[in-house]
């Protein structure tokens, strides 16, 4: 088993980290880890046949709904480019498009405050299940919305979704 | 600026190498000389390269690193040589590191609208590596200040990870230079120096409030002010379940205040006000309302703070509670915050429990609190209060829009900074009425025992 470190601890470089306004490819087993998803939202992309997976995790809806158009921020933060980005990737790496399927998760409003613009979260989630839709990439579970925070897991060798949460445990989802 | 120079150091090595990479953390403190010195014999890192700079920037730059992992990046670039030797690995370990070196450089040149001039690389590992590091703690104890990166550039399938410390260290009139360009979105940089000053001021007085109204005896660890990547900021958080309190604030600036407690911490707070033990690590309803009271108060403090000193006013919202995954507790301040900005000047600091000999407790592993809470109260004075051994911390995050930052820091009077003492003497029972009673708002009835107590029991003093 590969090892690194990372932040002087070793870990299994078998997990891939996935953060806020990425997207990575996994195609050799490796499990796609993204933690402590709140209101952005991730998506779980898996093509059973091949095994190549891809997870997203997106921060806000649209790049062209962006307020002042930013070159510096990447097509990876909006869920609409985001998805389609990961997908062709996944197609690179081998994946057969019209096996893949999708996972949706996230997108919870934990706080309630004012200067949290109201339904940022909730129209993440609905611009990437239009995005997979639009894809023809079947939804085949979700978990999204609340007010808890949740980690992802996509195992690559299995197609695996797990969900670790503070308080209500893990799920396969 | 940060990630920027990171982004471009990573496309070099990619293009380089052919292997794709990415950079999963960017982030910018200002530093002082000895949080340079602490870097650099921090001990994770045993070899390095510097090089000096001309033109725009003028200073010292140096990459800190594993010398066994670059070893093992290197060995991708030399992957058609069967057995590469030493000095070929080196040739492409100090190649890799100019390269990247070059990358941060040219970013922060282009950010600067200048151009740089990079001296030879110098390589040392082992016994010269002390010598290799010198001349930088020289030049960072002149300026007084460095600019301290911290970043790993890891291959894109995890395979070879590099993490490295990269520490520039301008020349004093290097950056004022270019924090005074005319340009309507710069920040004069002495604007910035006083803008940290400011915050480390309001950690000290939550310190003592904090110290005030639970009787533990509290440190500031102060982490200065950051320019970062809002995308990096969960990164830096524990991924364990969190006790949070967030604020929205308005006033100039407008932004998010939000503490953070690890379970235990919260535990000790609950059981410091209002005598009551988690269950499960959860807290009662009555321990929420203490822990957001607390909160309340000492937000209170911080921007009233910051409000004078900029002349003006910021008011905040009433608390709002998570109990959750770390890294989800940021998420909904980042995800509001990365519709208008990128990037954030990040005031992070850490508030911590001393023991009885004066140190940090630090550890966030100890067995949960078992304190009598009535003694809490009462002995704060001298610090008999504190168990020491117990840890107890908040993190507490600012994050103010950046628009609105800059602005404020125009207004920003630095000789009212300079007068303000860096000890606060403020005290619990010195709050207003109007103070307390808004934090009694919070679950809409009494002040609990806690708070309560901790102003009754301040007649010591």
């Amino acid at each position: 088993m590969k090892t690194h470190t990372e932040g002087g601890h070793e870990v299994d470089s078998d997990r891939l980290t996935v953060g806020l306004s990425e997207w990575r490819v996994a195609a050799d087993g490796e499990t796609l880890v993204s933690s402590g998803v709140g209101s952005s939202v991730v998506v779980a992309l898996y093509d059973p046949r091949t095994g190549v997976a891809g997870l997203v995790r997106a921060v806000l809806p649209r790049q062209s709904e962006a307020s002042a158009p930013r070159s510096s921020a990447p097509p990876a933060k909006y869920a609409d480019t985001a998805v389609r980005e990961a997908l062709e990737a996944m197609i690179e790496a081998g994946a057969s498009y019209a096996a893949v399927q999708g996972w949706l998760v996230g997108g919870s409003e934990m706080f309630d405050l004012d200067r949290l613009s109201a339904g940022t979260a909730g129209r993440t989630v609905e611009t990437a299940a239009e995005t997979l839709d639009r894809l023809n990439v079947d939804v085949v579970g979700r978990a999204v919305g609340g007010d808890h925070g949740r980690t992802v897991e996509l195992d690559a060798a299995t197609g695996e979704v797990s969900l670790r949460t503070a308080h209500h445990g893990t799920r396969h989802l | 600026m940060a990630r920027e120079g990171a982004g471009l150091a990573a496309d070099r090595l990619t293009r380089l190498t052919g292997v794709d990479t990415r950079v999963s953390v960017s982030r910018l403190d200002f530093a002082t000389p000895e949080d340079v010195h602490a870097a650099m014999g921090a001990g994770e890192y045993d070899a390095g390269i510097r090089v000096d700079l001309t033109g725009g920037i003028e200073g010292a730059s140096l990459m800190l690193f594993d010398e066994a992992q670059a070893r093992s990046v290197a060995h991708d670039l030399v992957v058609d040589v069967a057995e590469p030797t030493d000095r070929l690995v080196r040739t492409a370990v100090t190649e890799t590191c100019q390269i990247m070196n070059s990358g941060f450089v040219d970013g922060w040149a282009d950010v600067l609208r200048t151009s740089v001039d990079v001296s030879t690389p110098t390589y040392a590992t082992g016994d010269e590596f002390g010598e290799l590091l010198e001349p930088v703690d020289d030049r960072a104890r002149r300026a007084g200040m460095a600019l301290l990166f911290r970043n790993r550039i890891e291959t894109a399938d995890g395979a070879a990870s590099m993490a490295f410390e990269h520490c520039l260290v301008p020349d004093m009139e290097s950056v004022t230079e270019w924090f005074a360009v005319d340009d309507s979105r710069g920040i004069a940089y002495e604007k910035l120096a006083g803008f940290d000053r400011m915050a480390q001021q309001g950690a000290s007085e939550v310190a003592t409030n904090l110290t005030t109204m639970t009787g533990i005896e509290m440190n500031v660890d102060i982490r200065r002010v950051n320019f970062v990547s809002l995308d990096a900021i969960p990164e830096s958080v524990s991924t364990d379940p969190q006790v949070a309190v967030a604020f929205g604030f308005e006033g100039l600036p407008s932004g998010f205040l939000l503490f953070l407690f690890d379970e235990a911490s919260a535990g000790r707070l609950v059981e410091a006000t209002v005598g009551e033990s988690p269950t499960d690590g959860r807290l009662s309803a009555a321990g929420r309302d203490a822990v957001q009271e607390i909160c309340n108060v000492m937000a209170s403090r911080l921007l009233d703070g910051w409000a004078n000193l900029l002349d003006g006013t910021i008011d905040h919202t009433t608390p709002s509670y998570c109990h959750d995954l770390g890294p989800a507790v940021v998420d909904p301040l980042i995800v509001g915050l990365s519709e208008a900005q990128e990037f954030a000047f990040v005031f992070d600091t850490r508030v911590e429990a001393v023991d009885e000999a004066g140190r940090t407790a630090g550890g966030r592993d100890g067995a949960p609190a078992t304190g009598d809470a009535s003694n809490a109260h009462t002995t704060n004075a001298d610090g008999d209060g504190a168990d020491a051994e117990e840890p107890f911390d908040v993190d507490i995050y600012v994050i103010p829009d950046q628009g609105e930052l800059e602005a404020a820091l125009d207004q920003l009077d630095l000789g009212r900074v300079r007068e303000t003492p860096t000890t606060a003497d403020l005290h619990i029972d010195e709050l207003t009425e109007a103070e307390l009673a808004d934090a009694g708002e919070v679950d809409g009835g009494e002040l609990v025992n806690g708070v309560d107590g901790a102003a009754v029991g301040r007649g010591d003093e």
